[in-house]
C-alpha cells in the first residue's frame, strides 16, 4: 500500500509515484526507463485506473503489482529524476510490465502498433477521447514544462505567476503598508529600501529565469532538429525498403509470366461412374505438383461439337469451376488441367455434357477424391 | 464542471469517501459507522449515474444484472459489484491519490462513471454502440460547425440540446418525435451502425453525420441527443429481436438442413473478472486472425462483420436459450450473400477454435457441434 512503501531510495523503471505538480489530475507516473547517459532523467507516463485502454496503452491487470492500471504509453516524457519525491512513491510494477510498456513506446516511435484490436475500438469510443483531452493531454503539458523552482510538497499544485504566489505577494504589500503607516517615517523608508531591494531581487531572478529559459529552448530547438533529421533518414530507409519490394514483386510477376517445362506432372484418367455408389476414386496430388491433368473417358458415342464440364463439391454441391468448349480427342477422351488451387481437399463430382446445336445433355458423370478423407 | 463530470459539491465539507479511504488505511477492516455513510453515498452516486446514462428505467440486464426487472431489487447487486471495483480493485490509486489531494471524493464518483460504462458496453453493447455512433457523429458536427449545442454538456451527453443555429430556443427541443425518420435512417446505416468498429467506425460515423441533415428538411431545428439516441436504440434493438424467432443471444451458429441455422450459445461472460477477459482476449484475437487472414478485402469484411454480430449476440443475450436463426434474414441484415455465410462460418469457427485453444485451457465458448465444428467430420466418421 502507498504509504508503506515510502523509502529513501532513488527512483527506477517500474515505480510509480504521484507528483503535486499533477495532482489535479487523477494520474500516478509510471517510470520505465533512465535515459541512456544521462541516468538524472527517467521516461515516466501517466497510469490511471479508468479501464478504457486505447492502442497506445497498457494495461496492468488485477492480478499483478499495482494492477489494475492502464500505463498511457502516448503521453510519456523525459523527467528529471529528482522531481520525484521518494516520499510519494505509490506502487511498483513487474518488470514484464514494465518492458510491455517500453515495447509499446518503441511501437508509437516507428509507427507499427500491434494493439488488440479491442484497443482500437477504444481509440474510437468518445470517453476515451475526453478523458485523454481532459485528463491525459493537460497532466503531460504540466510535466512538460520545465521546473522553475522547488514545487510545493504539500496540498495539490496551484497555477501561481511567475512572480510566486499572488495572494501571498499581496499580503505581504499589505503588511508593509499597514506597518509603515504604524511605525512612522523611518521605518517607511526602510520598508521602501527593503522594497527596493526585494525588487532588484527579483529582477535578478527574473533575468537568471529568462537565461535558463533561453538555454532550454536552444536545447529544445536542437532536439528537434536532430528528431526531424532522424525521421527523414527513417523515411528514406522506408522509402528504399519500398523499393526493393516492389522491385521484388516485379521480379516475381514477371518469373510467373513465363511459361516453364511441368516435370512429373500427376495424371488421373477418370471413367463416368453411378454417382450414388461407393467411394470416390483417390487421386494422388504431390506436395510440390502445381497442377493436376484430369483425362475424362467418354463411353457415350453420340456426336457433339463441344463439351462442357461442372466441377462441384461433392459435400455442398456448390460449384468449383466451369467450363466450355472442350473437345473430344480421337480416343474419346476430353481432358483439363487444374491448377492445385482450385481443388483443396474434399470429394468432387464432374459433371460432363455434350452440346449441339445450343442444347446440351449430360455424358457422363465422374468422381474423385483429392486428399485424405 | 469538473473532470469527474459532477457540479462539484463534493469540495464543500461532503467528504464521505475520502474519510472512508482514510480509515481503510488506518484500519485492517472498515469501520461499521464509515462502511455504512460510504455504502449510502456510494448507492446515490451509483442512481444518479443510472439516471444521467437514462439506464434507470432501463432493465438492469443492460448492466449485467440479471434476474430482476427493476432497480428496486436490482441495485444492492449493483452496489456490491460497484464497490468492489472501487475500493477493493482500486484502493492502492486512491489511497496513493489521497497522498496529494485533500479530498478524493471527485475521483469516486469518477470511478462510478467508468464502472457503468464498462459494464454496459459488455452487457448492452448495442446500446451502447448506437449512442457511441452518435455521440461521435454529433461531435463531428458540432466540430464543423453544423450543429451548435445549445444548452446541456458540451460533450454530447443525452440531455444535450443542439440546434442548427446558434441563436435557436432550446425550449424547441421539446416533445420531437424522431422515430419514423429514424427507422428510415437505418435502413441504410444497419449493420454496420453496430459492427464496425475501431478504426472502421469512422465510416458509419460520416454516413450517420450526413443523415442529420435531413432534420431541418423535416421541420427540425432543434433537437435532445436523447430523443435521437433513444429511437434508434429501439428500431436496432427491434431488428436484432425479429432476427431470431427467439430472443437468443447466441452465437456460435450451427447450419440446418434448408434455410434455418441452429445457433448454439458462445457463452456470455459471467461477472467473474477472468472470464470477461477471458472473453475479451478470445474476442480481439478472432478479430486479429481475420485482419491477418490471406483472403480477399471482401471476404475479411464479411468475416469482421458476421463475428461482431455473433460477439453483440453473445455480449447481450439476457437468457441462455438457443433459437433458430434464418440464413437468409441473417444474410439480409449483414449484407453477406446468404451462399457464403457457410464457408465464413465454418472460417470463424476454425479461428475460434485456434484462439479458444491459444487462450485458455478452460473453454469460454461452447464447443460447436455439428457440421461446422473444424473436426466434425472426424467426430462424425463411424
Amino acid at each position: 500500500m502507498s504509504r508503506h512503501l515510502q523509502d529513501a531510495r532513488p527512483p527506477e523503471p517500474g515505480d510509480l509515484f504521484v507528483l503535486a505538480e499533477t495532482a489535479g489530475f487523477p494520474v500516478e507516473w509510471a517510470v520505465l526507463e533512465s535515459r541512456p547517459g544521462d541516468p538524472g532523467r527517467l521516461l515516466a507516463v501517466p497510469a490511471d485506473t479508468n479501464p478504457l485502454a486505447g492502442s497506445a496503452d497498457v494495461e496492468i491487470p488485477a492480478d499483478e503489482p499495482a494492477g489494475p492500471l492502464t500505463l498511457r504509453c502516448r503521453f510519456g516524457l523525459w523527467i528529471e529524476a529528482a522531481r520525484f519525491d521518494p516520499t510519494r512513491r505509490t506502487g511498483v510494477l513487474a518488470p514484464a510490465a514494465v518492458a510491455r510498456a517500453v515495447a509499446r513506446r518503441g511501437e508509437l516511435e516507428t509507427g507499427d502498433l500491434t494493439s488488440s484490436p479491442l484497443a482500437f475500438e477504444a481509440d474510437a469510443d468518445p470517453e476515451y477521447e475526453d478523458w485523454v483531452r481532459e485528463i491525459l493531454a493537460p497532466a503531460h503539458a504540466v510535466l512538460a514544462k520545465p521546473a522553475a523552482a522547488p514545487l510545493p510538497l504539500r496540498g495539490p499544485s496551484r497555477r501561481w505567476t511567475s512572480l510566486g504566489n499572488p495572494y501571498a505577494l499581496a499580503a505581504s504589500i499589505l503588511l508593509l503598508v499597514t506597518l509603515g503607516l504604524a511605525g512612522g517615517f523611518v521605518r517607511q523608508t526602510r520598508t521602501i529600501a527593503d522594497l527596493t531591494t526585494g525588487r532588484q531581487r527579483t529582477e535578478q531572478e527574473l533575468q537568471k529565469e529568462r537565461e535558463r529559459r533561453t538555454g532550454d529552448l536552444r536545447q529544445a530547438e536542437e532536439a528537434h532538429r536532430k528528431e526531424l533529421a532522424e525521421r527523414d533518414r527513417e523515411a528514406e530507409q522506408k522509402r528504399a525498403e519500398d523499393r526493393r519490394r516492389i522491385a521484388d514483386l516485379e521480379s516475381r510477376l514477371d518469373a510467373s509470366g513465363r511459361v516453364r517445362p511441368l516435370v512429373n506432372a500427376p495424371f488421373v484418367y477418370l471413367a463416368p461412374r453411378d454417382p450414388v455408389r461407393g467411394e470416390p476414386d483417390a487421386v494422388p496430388l504431390p506436395p510440390e505438383a502445381s497442377y493436376l491433368f484430369v483425362i475424362l473417358t467418354i463411353k457415350d458415342l453420340r456426336s457433339f461439337s463441344e463439351y462442357r464440364l461442372e466441377i462441384l463439391s461433392k459435400d455442398e454441391g456448390k460449384t468449383v469451376w466451369t467450363t466450355a468448349g472442350l473437345h473430344k480427342t480421337g480416343v474419346t477422351e476430353v481432358s483439363v488441367a487444374l491448377p492445385r488451387s482450385l481443388l483443396p481437399p474434399d470429394d468432387y463430382r464432374l459433371r460432363l455434357d455434350g452440346v449441339k446445336d445450343g442444347k446440351a445433355e449430360r455424358v457422363g458423370e465422374y468422381e474423385m477424391r483429392i486428399g485424405a478423407k | 464542471m469538473s473532470w469527474t463530470g459532477e457540479e462539484t459539491d463534493t469540495a464543500v465539507g461532503a467528504r464521505v469517501f475520502t474519510d472512508f479511504v482514510r480509515s481503510l488505511e488506518a484500519h485492517r477492516d472498515p469501520e461499521p459507522r464509515r462502511l455504512a455513510l460510504a455504502r449510502e453515498a456510494l448507492r446515490a452516486a451509483l442512481r444518479g449515474e443510472l439516471r444521467r446514462r437514462g439506464l434507470w428505467n432501463a432493465p438492469p440486464s443492460y448492466v449485467g444484472i440479471y434476474g430482476c426487472v427493476s432497480w428496486d431489487e436490482g441495485l444492492d447487486e449493483l452496489l456490491s459489484e460497484c464497490y468492489a471495483f472501487i475500493f477493493v480493485d482500486r484502493l492502492r490509486s486512491l489511497q496513493a491519490q489521497l497522498q496529494v489531494k485533500p479530498n478524493i471524493d471527485g475521483l469516486i464518483f469518477l470511478n462510478v462513471r467508468h464502472f457503468l460504462h464498462e459494464r454496459q458496453k459488455e452487457h448492452d453493447p448495442l446500446g451502447s454502440q448506437v449512442f457511441e455512433v452518435v455521440q461521435s457523429a454529433l461531435r463531428g458536427a458540432v466540430t464543423a460547425g453544423e450543429l451548435h449545442v445549445l444548452a446541456g454538456d458540451s460533450r454530447i451527453r443525452n440531455e444535450s440540446v443542439l440546434g442548427f443555429s446558434p441563436d435557436a430556443d432550446p425550449a424547441a427541443a421539446a416533445g420531437r418525435d424522431l422515430r419514423a425518420l429514424v427507422r428510415r435512417w437505418n435502413d441504410g446505416l444497419l449493420p454496420d451502425l453496430v459492427t464496425l468498429r475501431g478504426r472502421r467506425e469512422a465510416d458509419v460515423v460520416n454516413r450517420l453525420r450526413a443523415c442529420l441533415a435531413d432534420l431541418p428538411a423535416e421541420g427540425i431545428e432543434v433537437f435532445r441527443c436523447k430523443d435521437l439516441v433513444d429511437p434508434l436504440k429501439a428500431d436496432v434493438r427491434a431488428r436484432w429481436v425479429a432476427l431470431l424467432d427467439q430472443d437468443t443471444g447466441e452465437s456460435a451458429v450451427e447450419r440446418g438442413e434448408e434455410d434455418s441455422t441452429r445457433t448454439v450459445r458462445l457463452v456470455r461472460p459471467d461477472t467473474g473478472f477472468e472470464e470477461r477477459q477471458l472473453f475479451r482476449r478470445l474476442v480481439a484475437c478472432v478479430l486479429a486472425a481475420v485482419e491477418r487472414l490471406e483472403e480477399s478485402a471482401k471476404t475479411r469484411d464479411y468475416l469482421s462483420t458476421l463475428w461482431q454480430f455473433l460477439r453483440v449476440q453473445a455480449q447481450g443475450g439476457p437468457e441462455d436459450a438457443e433459437g433458430h436463426l434464418s440464413q437468409r434474414r441473417l444474410g439480409e441484415l449483414l449484407g453477406i450473400p446468404r451462399e457464403r455465410l457457410p464457408d465464413l462460418y465454418k472460417t470463424l469457427g476454425r479461428l475460434l477454435e485456434r484462439c479458444r485453444a491459444a487462450n485458455s485451457e478452460k473453454p469460454p465458448v461452447t464447443p460447436i457441434p455439428g457440421r461446422f465444428a473444424p473436426d466434425a467430420r472426424r467426430r462424425n466418421a463411424p
